[in-house]
């Protein structure tokens, strides 16, 4: 035994330090730095609205539904309306569909409005005082009511003008009720007048209201959709039985007495056609064709759409064209439909672009024919200075007319899109005006980057079935306008959130904390960011940040060694 | 109490009379009964212990390692493959002094692939530091882990306990299973004196250079020198509480034996018949059972065969490049006493071939002639 070194007896059985590990900062031997920086999700950045998907996802996990809620309204004032007919964008982006099946996320949104809607929630102003600039809105569509009620909840005083008599714009005359019943609509809409939101209805600009009479507004935010029907270029578009689809579902949703024949035909591919095809169904049509120019898998219709519209018995006709509706005595009575070479479509002004092929059509007998091959806005209330002379509003990259008071938003300026991208369009036009009016510079929301799936660390997943809501069965839905969805439970919606990879987004799931193996990582309570990293002893392995399931963590160079 | 139960299952009632507080699973077999009744127990609350299903058998003692450092009471079990898998963190287990309690189901190792019973498995694992039982029946299996966590917890290493595969693993036998306030009575809750402790941080294992590292070399061996002593009293102890001993090594009809046959396991039945056989013919032969190979009990083998002229080593194992490795450690045991009988080396019984009464005449017999033919006798060797 070496002498000097211990004395006798002294050497312990095994190799253990005599005083606490903490007395070696081992954190000097780091040149990599673990930190925790979250990444955007990408089913916030699908959604146009820039909803906090994950947000809430994780709020309705924990049961907190309320405070998941008011998260949603912060981009979205209308969740229940919205979690009805929104196309879902957020669910396409999901990662989790690469894994399995992407969340249902717009069923836990409609879940999440349902539920402050029966609790009665209220819209609640954001802080900053009342402010003394009034505001117009023309037009009660989503791109409207969003921009209403972004600006009244950062205190301004908005009206809202609508032509029909009733707000909603194509919410409430386009959407038939089997997709959203009307009930909803008014009280999600009832909460905005709640916050402070003047509605005047009935009441067109340019008709019943003077333009002039708007400059005494202090900015004036247009969003009046697109509410014209294109005209249908075919002879017989003037026999009676003929219908534009606009038209028929705007007559229809305003309790108006409609009637279609045993036999209908519904001209166009996109989601209005079937909109219209569903409701000629349940007011009785037997047989109801769906005649599209695009081929099957080309049609701008949703997917989900067309398969309940299959799934309701109507055919589909696609990749075929219109020659001329034959009447008899003044009444529509046949089509002619022929096979067609589709070209393409102008999103924007929605032109088509086809050829008929050779060869005879075919004669459909029909009693109606109602077309939706889209529709184009109405400019004629605008002076000409301000519309221009194009299709659709020209704004600059913040939504504002060149050098006015005036903004625009919503598909008068996109042309035809979804519902949701006219919430998001009215959320930064309110940004806009809000800048505009304050006189500050627009700050531009820079999200970190997206999560791709590819980054996400799978050995912590399970493959867990998605939450489906129920849908009425055909022989209901035929009798009538009941809503077809039924929505999930409070259970359904908790497992489903459960379901949530949280893609670049920490939520306290513990795997760094049990991984570093320096016991670097020490966490306050089972909350996000509760995390700390001492950097006295993490030595920068980079464990935590390879265990992170999420890309919620990365690791950098501690000095820039290189120039 | 007395039931009829499998080996296996008498090894698991050992471990929740122990009151094993983490329990590591990997399937191999012949071992998996073993971890199944476990599974089991644990299932059903009758043992409250932490039950990990790991991914490997590294990894199972890797986490053993973990629970015995932080001050709990350990076990798993293994076989073969899986016991060769383990050897890098066997050293470790036994460097780090915890007393975890392990049983193998021994078995051939591949290739050819084969499952049949041989010790070639735990054998080979002879210089890691741990001690290693071998058992003869369910009985004494049951027994033996008992008094493998006694022996551990003094002694402070780790142990193996083997069971042959099949023969042993597989069988049914009655066995007594010991009441439990016995158990407790004989086996004091585990209190280490140093453990991973959140409240007093403290670093295991760190470095030590040559200055340090052969003292705590130096101290491994000693306590495999006192396990000897430790393992005895454990016996003589368990003896005294449940009527039944097995001492570290089992001597049968040797008194005046001429000619001893020397065995580990299962095989020692088979031999004890053969030996009253040849005994009704008047014959002086005796039979030595290795019970305890490690620390290998060199007092005790010297002296039970200090009368024999010859001794017949059936090894169920071979070391490649010399020869079975009970004969080679009885060798080596013997050459450092004063009486140094004959030995006849046979390797017999690999891959699970049954090693039957006929074998074990032939070894007698050719253990009758002057000398061995050959360094190594292969018995029943078919070319």
């Amino acid at each position: 035994m070496v002498k000097g070194l211990f004395s006798p007896g002294m050497l312990p059985l095994i190799s253990i330090s005599s005083r606490t590990t903490l007395d070696t900062p081992t954190g000097s031997w780091r040149y990599m730095r673990p930190l925790y920086q979250d990444r955007t999700p990408p089913c916030q950045d699908g959604c146009p609205a820039g909803e906090k998907v994950q947000g809430y996802l994780d709020l309705a996990k924990k049961r907190k539904f309320n405070e998941a809620w008011r998260l949603i309204v912060e981009d979205n004032p209308l969740p229940a309306v919205m979690g009805r007919v929104c196309y879902h964008p957020c669910e396409s982006a999901c990662n989790r569909k690469d894994y399995d099946e992407a969340i249902n996320i717009h069923a836990v949104e409609r879940f999440l409005g349902d539920s402050a809607l029966a609790q009665g929630l209220e819209l609640e102003p954001a802080s900053g005082g009342e402010r003394g600039e009034h505001i117009a809105v023309v037009g009660s569509g989503p791109a409207g009511l969003s921009a209403a009620y972004q600006l009244a909840r950062r205190g301004y005083p908005v009206t809202v003008f609508e032509a029909l008599a009733s707000p909603g714009g194509v919410l409430r005359a386009g959407i038939p009720p089997y997709r959203l019943p009307r009930p909803i609509l008014d009280r999600e809409i009832g909460r905005l007048q709640a916050l402070g939101v003047e509605f005047r209805t009935g009441i067109r600009v340019g008709v019943d209201l003077r333009w002039e009479e708007l400059q005494r507004y202090q900015a004036i935010f247009l969003a009046v959709g697109l509410s014209r029907t294109r005209p249908f270029p075919v002879e017989g578009a003037r026999l009676k039985g003929f219908y534009s689809g606009l038209e028929f579902l705007r007559d229809f949703n305003q309790g108006h007495k409609v009637r279609v024949g045993a036999r209908v035909a519904v001209i166009g591919g996109g989601n209005v056609a079937i909109d219209v095809a569903r409701t000629a169904r349940r007011l009785g049509a037997e047989e109801v064709s769906l005649i599209s120019l695009e081929p099957k898998g080309e049609l701008p219709a949703h997917p989900e759409e067309l398969e309940q519209a299959r799934r309701e018995g109507i055919r589909l006709l696609d990749g075929r064209g219109v020659r001329r509706i034959q009447g008899r005595n003044s009444w529509v009575e046949a089509l002619e439909v022929a096979r067609v070479d589709f070209q393409g479509r102008d999103p924007v002004t929605g032109a088509v672009a086809f050829t008929f092929r050779k060869g005879k059509g075919m004669l459909i007998p029909v009693e109606t024919v109602i077309a939706a091959i889209g529709q184009e806005a109405d400019l004629s209330f605008l002076p000409q200075e301000i519309r221009g002379g194009g299709w659709l509003l020209p704004v600059d990259d913040h939504g504002r007319l060149r050098d006015t008071n005036i903004f625009a938003g919503g598909d008068v300026v996109t042309g035809p899109a979804r519902a949701v991208d006219a919430i998001g369009a009215g959320k930064r036009a309110a940004l806009a005006i809000h800048s505009y009016l304050q006189g500050v510079l627009l700050e531009e929301a820079k999200l970190p980057p997206v999560v791709p799936y590819e980054r996400l660390n799978l050995a912590y997943f399970i493959p867990a079935k998605r939450a489906e809501s129920r849908s009425l069965p055909i022989r209901e839905r035929l009798a009538g306008f009941t809503e077809v969805e039924s929505g999930l439970s409070q259970g359904m919606v908790r497992l489903e959130a459960e379901r949530c990879m949280s893609c670049g987004v920490c939520n306290g799931c513990d795997n760094c904390w049990l991984f570093c193996p320096d016991l670097a990582i020490s966490r306050k309570a089972r909350e996000r960011g509760a995390y700390v990293i001492n950097y006295d002893y993490c030595k920068g392995c980079g464990i935590c940040v390879e265990e992170c399931p999420r890309t919620a963590m990365a690791l950098e160079e501690e000095v820039q060694w290189r120039r | 109490m007395e039931k009829v139960i499998l080996s296996s299952h008498a090894v698991a009632y050992a471990v929740k009379l122990c009151r094993a507080q983490v329990i590591t699973a990997f399937p191999i077999t012949p071992q998996t009964a073993i971890i199944e009744k476990l599974a089991e127990f644990c299932a059903t609350g009758e043992l409250r212990a932490r039950f990990i299903k790991v991914e490997s058998e590294h990894s199972g003692m890797a986490a053993l390692i973990g629970a015995s450092s932080a001050g709990s009471r350990t076990f798993t079990a293994t076989s073969s493959q899986g016991l060769a898998l383990m050897h890098e963190v066997l050293h470790w287990a036994a460097g780090a002094r915890l007393p975890i309690v392990m049983v193998n189901g021994n078995r051939a190792l591949g290739p050819p692939w084969n499952l049949g019973p041989e010790h070639t498995d735990s054998l080979s694992q002879r210089d890691t530091g741990w001690l290693q039982f071998y058992c003869e029946s369910g009985q004494e299996a049951i027994d033996t882990v008992i008094q493998a966590y006694r022996v551990a917890e003094e002694v402070l290493l780790p142990v193996i306990v083997a069971l042959d595969g099949y023969y042993l693993t597989h069988t049914t036998e009655p066995i007594d299973i010991p009441e439990e306030a016995v158990v407790d009575e004989y086996l004091p809750p585990y209190h280490p004196k140093h453990k991973l402790d959140v409240a007093d941080p403290k670093a295991f294992g760190g470095f030590a250079g040559p200055e340090l590292y052969m003292e705590f070399r130096y101290k491994m061996f000693q306590a495999m020198e006192e396990a000897q002593r430790v393992a005895a009293k454990a016996d003589l102890d368990f003896r005294r509480l449940f009527g039944r001993g097995y001492g570290l090594v089992d001597p049968y009809r040797l008194e005046d034996a001429e000619l001893a046959l020397v065995a580990a396991g299962t095989l020692a039945s088979t031999a004890r018949e053969v030996v009253d056989a040849r005994r009704g013919l008047g014959e002086k032969v005796g039979l030595l059972r290795i019970r305890l190979f490690r620390p290998f009990p060199r007092a005790e083998v010297r002296q039970a065969l200090a009368r024999v002229s010859k001794v017949a080593v059936i090894d169920r194992a071979i070391s490649f490049g010399h020869e079975g490795i009970v004969s080679q450690e009885l060798k080596a045991a013997l050459y450092g006493g004063e009486h140094r009988p004959l030995i006849y080396g046979f390797v017999a019984g690999l891959g699970g071939r049954d090693v039957t009464p006929e074998d074990l005449e032939e070894a007698l017999d050719r253990a009758g002639k002057e000398g061995p033919e050959e360094e190594v006798l292969w018995l029943g060797i078919r070319l």
